[in-house]
C-alpha cells in the first residue's frame, strides 16, 4: 500500500518536473512555427503546422506509408545494430592488440572526416540502392562506437585490473567481470548519441539514391514538385520515429 | 620462498631503497618496517609482480594473494561474488564469510556496504583464495575493534601454515613477535 502511494507520488512527480516543461517548450516551437508561416503566408516556404498535421493524418490511413516506413526503419536499424556489432569487435580487437588498432585508425580517420554525401556517391555507382541507406548508417555509426569502447576500455579501474593480475583472472572471464561492466556506460551513451546519427544519414542517402519505398524518396520527391507540406509531413514521422525509439532504448537501458 | 639482492627502486629523483635484501621462508609472519613514504606498499606491489623494480632479483615462489591498502571489489558484483571470483571453493568463501559476519550481507554490493564492511570483505577475498604468501597493506583501517581481534587472529594462524607479509603502522602490539623484519 505504502509503495503504490510512493510510485503514484514519483509518477506525478516526474509528471510535474518533466513531462509538463517538455510539453511546454515543444508547443512553444510549434506556436513559433504557426506564427512564422502566418507571417510569410507562403505555404510552398512555410506550412502551417496544421496543414502538416492534416498531411500526416491522411498519410497514416494509407498502407503505403507503413510499408515506407517501415522499410526505411528497417535500413537504419541493420545499419546501425551492424556499426555496433562491429564496431564492439574492432575496438575490443584493436585494444587487445596494438598492430590491429595501428592498421583500423587511418582508416576510422577517414570514416570520421570524409563527409557523408562523398560515400553515398561513391557507393552508388558499387551498391544497389536500397543497400546505400544500411552502408551510409553504418559508416556514421562505427566511429563513434569504436571512440566510445575504447575510451571506455582504457578507462577500466586500474586497480581492478590489478586485482585480476594477481590472482591470474584471464581470458572470458576477465572480460566478462571486469571490461564488459565497465565498458556499459560508454556503450549505452554510444548507442544514445549515434541513433540520431545514423537516421540522418541514412534518410540522406535515401534522397540521394531515391531506393524504392524510402522516406528519402517522398522527401525528394516533395522537393521536385514543391510540396513543402508533405516535406514537413515526412520530416515530422522521422522526429517522431526518432524519438520514439530514443525513448525506448533510453527505457531499456534504465532497466538493465 | 621469496629471496631478494641487492633490490633498488627509485621514483622520479627519489630513491625509495637501495640494496634491499632479505630471505623469507615458507611460513611465518613478516614484517615490512619504515617511515611513512619509504617504499613499503611498493615493496609488496614488486614482490607480487605489479611493479618491478631498478635494480637487484628477487625470486618469488608460490601463489600470490594480496590485502591492498584501499579496497578493490568489483562494484557491480555482489559481496559473495566478489570473494567467490578468487575463492578455492564456495565452503571456503561461505566460512569466511561467517567468520568475518558478513554472511547476511553477503548479497549487497558494494556501493551499500559500510567502509568496514569492504574492507572485511576485501580481507575474506584474500584469505579465501589459494595462496602461499600472502601481502597485507594496512589491513585495520577502518575495522573495529572486535574485526581488528578477528583479523589479528586471522594473520597469526596463517602464519603457521604460510608466509605473510604485513605493512601496518597500527594495532601491531596486538600482533605475537614476527618471524622477521623487513627493515627499509
Amino acid at each position: 500500500m505504502k509503495r503504490s502511494i510512493a510510485d503514484k507520488s514519483n509518477q506525478s512527480n516526474r509528471i510535474v518536473k518533466k513531462v509538463i516543461p517538455t510539453a511546454a517548450a515543444v508547443l512553444f516551437w510549434i506556436g513559433l512555427w504557426w506564427f512564422a508561416s502566418i507571417l510569410i503566408g507562403k505555404e510552398v516556404v512555410l506550412p502551417s503546422p496544421y496543414k502538416v498535421f492534416i498531411r500526416l493524418a491522411q498519410n497514416i490511413t494509407t498502407s503505403r506509408f507503413w510499408l515506407i516506413t517501415a522499410i526505411s526503419l528497417l535500413r537504419v536499424a541493420s545499419g546501425f545494430v551492424f556499426a555496433l556489432a562491429i564496431g564492439f569487435i574492432l575496438s575490443l580487437s584493436a585494444f587487445f592488440c596494438s598492430p590491429i588498432r595501428t592498421l583500423l585508425n587511418p582508416f576510422i580517420s577517414i570514416l570520421r572526416s570524409v563527409p557523408i554525401a562523398s560515400f553515398i556517391l561513391f557507393f552508388y555507382m558499387w551498391l544497389s540502392t536500397s543497400n546505400i541507406p544500411i552502408v551510409s548508417a553504418f559508416i556514421v555509426v562505427l566511429p563513434v562506437v569504436w571512440e566510445n569502447v575504447l575510451m571506455g576500455l582504457e578507462n577500466t579501474d586500474k586497480g581492478l585490473i590489478e586485482v585480476c593480475k594477481v590472482y591470474k583472472i584471464n581470458g572470458i572471464t576477465r572480460l566478462k567481470i571486469l571490461y564488459l561492466p565497465s565498458l556499459k556506460p560508454y556503450f549505452n551513451a554510444t548507442i544514445m548519441s549515434s541513433m540520431g546519427m545514423a537516421w540522418k544519414a541514412a534518410v540522406a542517402a535515401e534522397v540521394l539514391t531515391t531506393p524504392k519505398n524510402s522516406i528519402g524518396k517522398e522527401l525528394y520527391g516533395a522537393k521536385v514538385y514543391l510540396d513543402s507540406v508533405d516535406l514537413f509531413a515526412w520530416t515530422a514521422v522521422i522526429i517522431i520515429l526518432s524519438f520514439m525509439i530514443e525513448s525506448l532504448i533510453r527505457r531499456r537501458l534504465r532497466k538493465r | 620462498m621469496i629471496k631478494a639482492a641487492g633490490l633498488t627502486k627509485t621514483f622520479g629523483d627519489k630513491n625509495l631503497f637501495t640494496n634491499l635484501s632479505f630471505e623469507l621462508g615458507n611460513t611465518g609472519l613478516y614484517l615490512i618496517n619504515g617511515v611513512s613514504g619509504i617504499g613499503k606498499t611498493t615493496l609488496l606491489r614488486i614482490i607480487s609482480s605489479l611493479e618491478t623494480s631498478d635494480g637487484g632479483s628477487l625470486e618469488v615462489k608460490g601463489r600470490i594473494s594480496y590485502i591492498f591498502q584501499e579496497n578493490r571489489l568489483f562494484p557491480w558484483l555482489s559481496l559473495e561474488k566478489n570473494i567467490f571470483l578468487t575463492a578455492v571453493s564456495h565452503e571456503i568463501c561461505t566460512e569466511m564469510l561467517n567468520y568475518l559476519g558478513l554472511y547476511k550481507d553477503r548479497n549487497l554490493l558494494p556501493a551499500q556496504m559500510s567502509g568496514g564492511m569492504q574492507r572485511r570483505a576485501e580481507i575474506a577475498r584474500a584469505f579465501s583464495s589459494d595462496y602461499d604468501i600472502m601481502l597485507i597493506d594496512e589491513p585495520y583501517s577502518g575495522l573495529d575493534e572486535g574485526n581488528i581481534k578477528l583479523v589479528t587472529s586471522l594473520i597469526e594462524k596463517t602464519a603457521e601454515e604460510k608466509c605473510v607479509i604485513l605493512v601496518s603502522h597500527d594495532n601491531l602490539e596486538l600482533l605475537r613477535e614476527p618471524d622477521g623484519i623487513i627493515k627499509i
